[in-house]
């Protein structure tokens, strides 16, 4: 799913434009062709990330590129997405030993690729690696992944203190993505999705024989990335909303006041509005003799 | 009431909108305790289960949040 604001393009309509932008930051090898372009969504779309991909019996291997005005959000993970989900149309064709490989020339895709389970397999230079994901680490991901999200549903609410704690922090600007990580990380919440979730025992053997890595220590690692992108997903809508959607939106919010109260005079209306006029239920609703009244 | 920035409570909104189960549904804005907000009208119904029997209360004035 991409931000608000973008969508996918035509392939080999925008051929063209993809190349000239691949030009300016990386180099594609030939062998690779165009297999996904995002454009800005708007009437004259520009061409502002594509991702280019190739395959042999031992790999998949991928380019992915950006246009610096349009990076951090979220566009090169959904490029990566569309990578994997290539990856896996392809990979039943293979032995076990084929795997997905990326050459990375910034620190901040290095880091985006580690949070999605690829590994460093050599350092080339100081912003040049060459990650790899293995075919059985990739299948893990994705099965916890979406048993995650389901989890992540029912189980994910932020505690009351954590909530409070935002209020005595309330006042300028928008939170760094550690700072909410690290109080989500903290929240009861990633521990109950922890431990509600668990691989059986043939799961556990067959991930140890495929990988040689201790399955317990991986699952956590990798219930901890896939909580990390849910939130990180979240966050990156909710910083787009605040950046580019919120000034000069409607507002609503719903109130219960006592029957004895004037709504026209009501004075004190309340912090918790919505953007949505039926974004919210009457709020603190339970009170007796009360009448709604739908603020704008 | 349009929103303006400078009433938001922007950290609380952040992480009020990072809640999985209610986040997205809600759309929450929240406001910085004691904002001055426009308030446009109050829509005010005599029933919270029944929405027929509602009237618009033009207001254009100023409230707080």
């Amino acid at each position: 799913m991409l931000p608000n604001g973008y969508t996918f393009l035509n392939p080999e309509d925008n051929d063209e434009a993809a190349a000239k932008l691949a030009d300016r930051y990386i180099r594609v090898g030939s062998d690779k062709e165009l297999e996904a372009v995002i454009g800005t969504d708007d009437e004259r779309p520009e061409v502002v990330g594509a991702l280019f991909t190739s395959y042999t019996k031992e790999a998949f291997s991928f380019d992915i590129v950006v246009r610096h005005d349009h990076r951090r959000k979220g566009l090169a993970r959904a490029l990566v997405r569309v990578a994997i989900d290539q990856f896996e149309d392809v990979r039943d064709a293979f032995d076990k030993d084929f795997h997905m490989e990326v050459d990375v020339v910034n620190q901040d895709m290095e880091r985006l690729l580690k949070s999605m389970g690829f590994e460093v397999d050599k350092r080339v230079g100081k912003d040049h690696v060459q990650m790899t994901m293995e075919s059985a680490v990739m299948q893990a991901l994705h099965e916890m992944t979406r048993t995650q999200k389901k989890q992540a549903k029912k189980i994910f609410r932020p505690t009351q203190a954590f909530q409070s704690g935002f209020q005595a922090v309330a006042s300028k600007g928008v939170p760094s993505f550690e700072e909410v990580w690290e109080e989500v990380k903290s929240s009861d919440s990633v521990n109950n999705i922890l431990e509600h979730l668990a691989w059986d025992e043939r799961q556990k053997s067959q991930f140890e024989y495929e990988t040689d890595k201790d399955p317990e220590e991986f699952q956590e690692w990798l219930l901890e990335n896939a909580v990390k992108e849910e939130v990180e997903n979240r966050y990156e809508d909710v910083v787009y909303f605040i950046d580019h959607e919120m000034d000069g939106e409607d507002c609503w919010r719903a109130v219960g006041i006592p029957k004895n109260v004037d709504p026209a005079k009501h004075e004190d209306l309340g912090i918790y509005w919505s953007n949505k006029e039926d974004g919210s239920d009457e709020y603190w609703g339970s009170h007796r003799n009360t009448i709604p009244a739908s603020t704008r | 009431m349009k929103i303006d920035r400078r009433n938001v409570d922007i950290p609380g909104t952040v992480y009020a909108r990072m809640d999985m189960s209610i986040g997205e549904d809600e759309s929450e804005v929240r406001m910085i305790q004691g904002a001055k907000i426009f308030v446009y009208d109050v829509e005010v119904c005599k029933s919270r289960t029944v929405s027929s029997g509602c009237s618009t209360i033009e207001i254009n004035d100023w409230r707080h949040a």
